[in-house]
């Protein structure tokens, strides 16, 4: 369910588009040296959103440095380094121990469980590390697989777990800004799972498992309604966003918040309306 | 005081240069930079203060800082900011663990401004409805929603409370659901109408600078090709596919 905070590369200048490259690369290093070669699987762009949000936050200096790696070996690049990207790459472990104990769960996927069991030792480690983070992803998933065996069909309440979870996460140093970055993690965790949902319906309904969404979806303008439901969740976000002090990478930080996060949006829409006109065609 | 005066910027002035004023005035007072002087601590947290006061008042919240005079409201945020709360580069983890309840946070949604709303009496309230006022202005959302509970008639009024109580322990699908339809089921009530405005407002709010970006084309969004070769080989080889996870760039 991980990905869908992400930039429109369209609307970033150059120079916009090499920085957040370099926070990527950085991010994508820092789990390869951390956790071995492995936990590069780990790697999503929103842990990246979350360094660039911490690093900008606190004004923090990047060490910037050259490398090539594994799936570009000739073209070296940029890559942005500093303490906020260790955080992301260790809550990136985290979250991608779950996710894939998870898919274990689910769907019986022994590559999920054997990439886990690798990757235990890891978490275990960043557990330690983390205590509170890591007790609000467990408790917040066990909070969810529970509303999702109990069929619940309120949105806020199911997607109000993973939301929880998201801003124990990006709430990383616990201070001042606790009560802001937590609102932030809240709307957006809700704004990442319905969406997951609003993706996953049509395969959920065929197959017969739990969605949110199917309640709602038998209604009248659904899509217009999970459009308002998600675009509601995105303008808490960036309300809580607007009223932290963040002067550094604020433009790119508004192309995520305002823009980026819809990419994945119309995609699926457009996949949608292209799917139906085919079929449309056929008939 | 003035908030503004305070972090040495005119009314007038823009988010950012709030912003920019407000960093400045930090670094001039933060306490770790000028050890053992009690006026710059006393100064540092006024210009938390203002900063948070003002930032809530340009967010539509009620007029100057109801949320400063109320005891307390703002104690979990202050208290946190001690010696390792700004400048601390290693000062990650520790800290409480603050969950308290199944969908209960360890934060209170109340405090945002547009939000903390106190919901004035009505006449003829049944029991169940006066508690959940009460409730709701002793900010006990999750007590206020489950004395909504036990009331059978959903009348406009109860829907306005829900929306109330939901929008206070964050559940702002509900709310703005419930605000909907309170308006809807007595237009003519200014307060019902005026939350459901609030509501709104954020909405409209972001999507005026939501529209001011193009809108991407279709699938520009990758931002390298290796990400789906990667995933072709895990389906394939593996039966293993990292959904959004990327492996490259």
């Amino acid at each position: 369910m991980f990905g869908y905070i992400t930039v429109n590369p369209e609307e970033l200048s150059k120079q916009q588009l090499a920085q957040y490259r370099g926070y990527y690369c950085g991010l994508c290093r820092a789990l390869g040296q951390r956790h071995g070669a492995e936990a590069k699987v780990c790697l999503t762009y929103d842990m990246t959103f979350l360094v660039v949000l911490l690093t900008s936050l606190y004004e923090y200096d990047s060490q910037a440095g050259r490398l090539r790696c594994l799936p570009h070996p000739l073209k070296e690049h940029d890559y942005l380094y500093n303490a906020f990207t260790d955080y992301a790459a260790d809550m990136s472990v985290a979250l991608s121990y779950y996710n894939l104990m998870d898919n274990w769960k689910d769907s019986k996927d022994l590559a999920s469980l054997s990439l886990a069991r690798r990757l235990k030792k890891r978490y275990l480690s960043v557990a330690r590390k983390y205590p509170r983070q890591c007790t609000a992803i467990h408790y917040c998933l066990a909070q969810l697989e529970k509303c999702e065996k109990a069929d619940n069909q309120n949105l806020d309440e199911v997607s109000g777990c993973f939301g929880c979870l998201l801003g124990e996460i990006l709430d990383a140093r616990h201070d001042v800004w606790s009560r802001d970055l937590q609102q932030m993690g809240f709307a957006l965790g809700k704004f990442i799972y319905l969406m997951d949902a609003y993706e996953d319906l049509p395969g959920d309904k065929k197959a017969g498992r739990y969605n949110p969404l199917r309640a709602l979806a038998g209604q009248e303008g659904y899509e217009e309604k999970i459009h308002d439901i998600l675009e509601l969740l995105m303008a808490q976000c960036a309300a809580a966003f607007e009223r932290l002090p963040v002067l550094e990478n604020a433009d790119l930080l508004r192309n995520i918040l305002y823009s980026g996060v819809w990419m994945h949006y119309r995609d699926i829409r457009h996949k949608r309306a292209e799917k139906e006109e085919s079929e449309g065609e056929n008939h | 005081m003035d908030p503004y005066q305070i972090l040495g910027v005119s009314p007038q002035a823009s988010d950012d240069e709030v912003k920019k004023a407000y960093r400045q005035q930090c670094k001039r007072w933060h306490p770790d930079l000028n050890p053992g002087d009690p006026t710059a601590e006393e100064k540092f947290k006024q210009v938390q203060a203002a900063y948070d006061q003002v930032m809530k008042m340009r967010q539509g919240g009620p007029a100057a800082g109801w949320q400063n005079q109320a005891p307390g409201s703002q104690g979990g945020a202050q208290n946190s900011w001690g010696q390792n709360g700004y400048a601390d580069p290693f000062g990650f983890g520790g800290g409480g663990f603050r969950f308290y309840g199944p969908f209960g946070f360890g934060f209170d949604f109340g405090d945002e401004g547009w939000q903390g709303r106190q919901a004035g009496p009505a006449q003829d309230e049944p029991t169940g409805l006066q508690a959940a006022r009460n409730y709701i202005n002793a900010r006990r959302y999750k007590e206020a929603l489950n004395a909504l509970e036990t009331v059978s008639e959903r009348t406009a009024r109860w829907y306005y409370y829900h929306a109330l109580a939901s929008l206070g322990i964050g559940n702002t699908i509900n709310a703005m659901e419930s605000a909907r339809r309170a308006a809807e089921m007595e237009p003519n009530n200014p307060e019902y109408r005026q939350l459901l405005d609030q509501l709104q407002n954020q909405g409209r709010q972001y999507r005026t600078q939501s529209s001011q970006y193009a809108a991407p084309r279709f699938g520009v969004g990758r931002l390298c090709l290796t990400y789906w070769i990667v995933q072709l080989l895990c389906s394939c080889f593996c039966g293993y596919r990292p959904y959004g996870w990327y492996f490259c760039c």
